[in-house]
């Protein structure tokens, strides 16, 4: 569809207008506009910065990337794929999973479109976005930008005059060639532990720079059988069950990190063990043993990290990097270490998304009403930015299960949203009564309390921006009920 | 917050032991062994699992409460039945029996609890009254899934789920069952909707 606004009506240029604007092609874009589709709601175009859909999965390419879900689980279910190799995948066969599904809504997807800036126009009552590609409006628009999308590097002294190559471990240089290199790898998140040991393997020398010690469980991987995999291709009712199994032992996870303190126990128990299995010397093990609660941070599963260091002779510092000086990088506890190479596995911009600052509602941008941390209704609906919906943004992370079964359930929020007799705007005091809810839910948590820093808490003010503190199902429960409270006849919109 | 009383099976509390402190995070919660006294009072919901299902369906046709739910339980003592208890003193084959075949988990069996099958009351189905889930499992070699139905075509006000497990549902998919268990207790009147 196509109108013009009336300041370029003289010009005869006319705005391209789209009834849904989606930001981002990633799980939560491509998996938006595939239900859309199916559902007969076909004006709608995706609107992606890169060159290629995927979002994480076509960003993070470093040696040794995967997830730590279950692959049949970590798919849409609406899109479920028999072909899965392993129970965990590789990341390129997510990536190429997303390519295909996204197929469907191919000649909606604009790619190489970043939306610069998003504006509510009351008059008019739509979204007007700026993207590099031009003007477009649209009724609703749905920031399906990400969270870990932004790649986040430390302030370093004199970085700049390193003389060595350095990146960040999602935006991968694949010319650099480690062998014969001495590396320095900055991090020991979810990333590091996963590249780690595939670097080492090839490098001189590695030198991980380690501000807190992360707890590792053991990986349970193993290839499907090609029976199997034709079991699942002739009979999706097998995918449908597998899947089933899959989310209800991860939901057990929970419990772990909220309400059974012998079952945290236990977990930590696993995890310390799986250190003392893994390495050797007492002393090192030490180094390598968080000092905080586990769970507190993500739970990571790596069978080569931990025997790596002793395998390839990786030296630990056990404190952040601070400073470069030419081709030494220089730890805060003052030791100096040559190295050709640093990679910075030191994760994403994630309490303050960098698109929060683009987006302007009635009458403040989205990073100005997220001064205090992110917050939105149903975690989904923001006051103040009427018709506009976040996928993936405030606590609608997760630790313990399927970030896909969160993006499927805000998903289904939206399209409940979008039907028809529905308020698409919220009050304040329903945003705030979310908030305060879930405020109160985290406190006390493993997250707020476990006595460690990460990236699910906003470092401006404490608060449990990005996870959500409860059970995967209970969110989607709890946005189900959301959901029916938008029914317009009552006259009492939340 | 609801008040739940949860009888457990033949683990005995270990059965329990997942969906009673998950549950007591936003509920109170009691556990009552199959051998000790039971009270309930109109506010209660009762949780029978097993041979506790049982117990609890006979407690709910003369007592008070103000919901049941009956998991993996029995309207009729089978013969079958009876023989597995006997046989299910051998470990090994009390555990191959009670998982489904998605399951590698090892129930706990109490031998003195498989004992008290042949002694409890048969319940009085046509005399509960109160909102009733009824939970079976479709690989239930114990029970039998077909009994969970009965007790469903029995009791006048109930919804009826099956899960993919075996008799060890409660082992299997504590999770699962501790999701329906808080919707039930929300809205009895709607069956919760099996998620995953
Ligand atoms: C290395 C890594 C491993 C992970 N592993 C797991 C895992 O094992 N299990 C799990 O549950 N989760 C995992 N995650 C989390 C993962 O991010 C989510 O599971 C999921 O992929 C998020 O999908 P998304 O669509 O919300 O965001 P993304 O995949 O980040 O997609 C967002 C898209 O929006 C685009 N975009 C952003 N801003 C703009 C703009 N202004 N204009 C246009 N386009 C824009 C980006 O380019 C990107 O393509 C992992 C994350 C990382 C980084
Ligand atoms: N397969 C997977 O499952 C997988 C793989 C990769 C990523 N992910 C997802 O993506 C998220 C981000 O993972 P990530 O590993 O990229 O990032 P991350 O979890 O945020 O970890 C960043 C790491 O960098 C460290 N760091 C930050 N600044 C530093 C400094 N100045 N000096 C030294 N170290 C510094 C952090 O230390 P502190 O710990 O002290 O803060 C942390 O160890 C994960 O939590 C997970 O959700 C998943």
């Amino acid at each position: 569809m196509t109108e013009s606004l009336p300041e370029s009506r003289s010009h005869v240029t006319p705005v391209p207008h789209t009834d849904v604007a989606i930001v981002g092609a990633g799980f939560a874009g491509i998996g938006l506009a595939l239900r859309l589709q199916r559902s007969g709601q076909t004006d709608f175009t995706v609107f992606e910065r890169a060159v290629a859909v995927g979002g994480t999965w076509r960003d993070n390419t470093y040696p040794g990337v995967a997830c730590d879900i279950p692959a049949h689980l970590y798919s849409l279910s609406f899109e479920t794929n028999p072909d899965w190799t392993h129970v965990f995948a590789q990341g390129h066969q997510i990536r190429d999973y997303l390519e295909r599904a996204a197929d469907e809504v191919r000649p909606r997807i604009r790619l190489k479109s970043p939306v610069l800036d998003m504006q509510w126009d009351e008059d008019r009552e739509r979204w007007i976005l700026d993207t590099l590609a031009g003007r477009h409006t649209a009724r609703v628009l749905v920031l399906a930008c990400g969270r870990l999308a932004d790649p986040y590097i430390p302030n370093i002294e004199a970085l700049e005059g390193f003389t060595g190559e350095l990146f960040h471990s999602a935006r991968w240089d694949h010319d650099v060639d480690f062998a014969g290199k001495r590396v320095a790898v900055v991090g020991s998140g979810a990333s590091a532990v996963q590249l780690m040991p595939r670097i080492a393997e090839v490098a001189e020398h590695v030198t991980v720079f380690q501000r807190s010690a992360p707890y590792v469980v053991p990986r349970a991987d193993r290839a499907y059988t090609d029976a199997e995999r034709g079991l699942f291709a002739k009979d999706p009712s097998e995918i449908t069950r597998l899947r089933s199994q899959l989310f209800w032992a991860a939901e057990e996870g929970f419990a772990e990190r909220a309400g059974d303190p012998s079952r945290t126990e236990a977990a930590r128990d696993r995890a310390l063990t799986h250190l003392a299995a893994g390495v050797a010397d007492p002393r090192l093990r030490e180094r390598l043993t968080p000092n905080y609660e586990i769970g507190c941070k993500r739970v990571l599963i790596s069978n080569d990290y931990f025997p790596a260091f002793e395998r390839y002779g990786v030296t630990l510092v056990t404190s952040p990097i601070a400073a470069v000086d030419g081709g030494t990088a220089i730890g805060a506890d003052g030791s100096a270490h040559d190295v050709d190479v640093i990679v910075f596995a030191t994760g994403f911009l994630a309490a303050e998304q960098p698109y929060a600052a683009h987006v302007r509602g009635r009458d403040e941008t989205l990073a100005e009403h997220w001064a205090g941390g992110m917050r939105a209704y149903a975690s989904t609906m923001v006051a103040g930015f009427p018709q506009l919906f976040v996928l993936d943004g405030p606590n609608a992370g997760l630790g313990h299960n399927s970030a896909i079964h969160m993006i499927e359930s805000q998903i289904e929020f939206v399209l409940n949203a979008l039907a028809p007799g529905r308020a698409l705007e919220v009050s304040p005091a329903a945003e705030d009564a979310w908030t305060r809810q879930l405020d109160a839910r985290a406190e006390g948590t493993v997250w707020t309390a476990g006595g460690c820093e990460s990236w699910y808490v906003d470092p401006r003010n404490g608060r449990l921006t990005l996870l959500w503190p409860g059970f995967a199902h209970g969110f989607r429960g709890a946005l189900a009920e959301a959901a029916a409270l938008l029914a317009l006849p009552e006259g009492n919109p939340v | 917050m609801s008040r739940f009383v949860l009888i457990p099976g033949f683990g005995g509390a270990a059965d329990v032991d997942f969906v009673a402190p998950m549950l007591a995070r936003e509920h109170e919660v009691s556990v009552v062994e199959a051998t000790d006294p039971l009270v309930t009072d109109a506010d209660t919901i009762l949780v029978g699992y097993s041979l506790g299902a049982v117990r609890a369906a006979a407690h709910a046709a003369t007592h008070p409460v103000s919901a049941l739910v009956l998991l993996c339980g029995w309207a009729q003592l089978t013969p079958r039945l009876l023989d597995w208890t006997r046989h299910a003193h051998d470990e090994a084959f009390a555990r191959h029996t009670m998982v489904g075949p998605d399951s590698d988990r090892a129930p706990l069996v109490r031998p003195e609890l498989l004992d008290l099958v042949e002694t409890l009351p048969v319940p009085r189905l046509g005399d509960i009254r109160c909102p009733t889930l009824v939970i079976g499992a479709r690989y239930d070699l114990v029970a039998m899934a077909h009994q969970s139905r009965l007790l469903h075509g029995g009791i006048a006000d109930s919804h009826h789920l099956e899960l993919p497990t075996g008799h060890a549902a409660l082992v299997e998919r504590p999770a699962e069952v501790l999701s329906l268990l808080s919707a039930f207790a929300t809205h009895p009147s709607v069956v919760p909707v099996v998620a995953g």
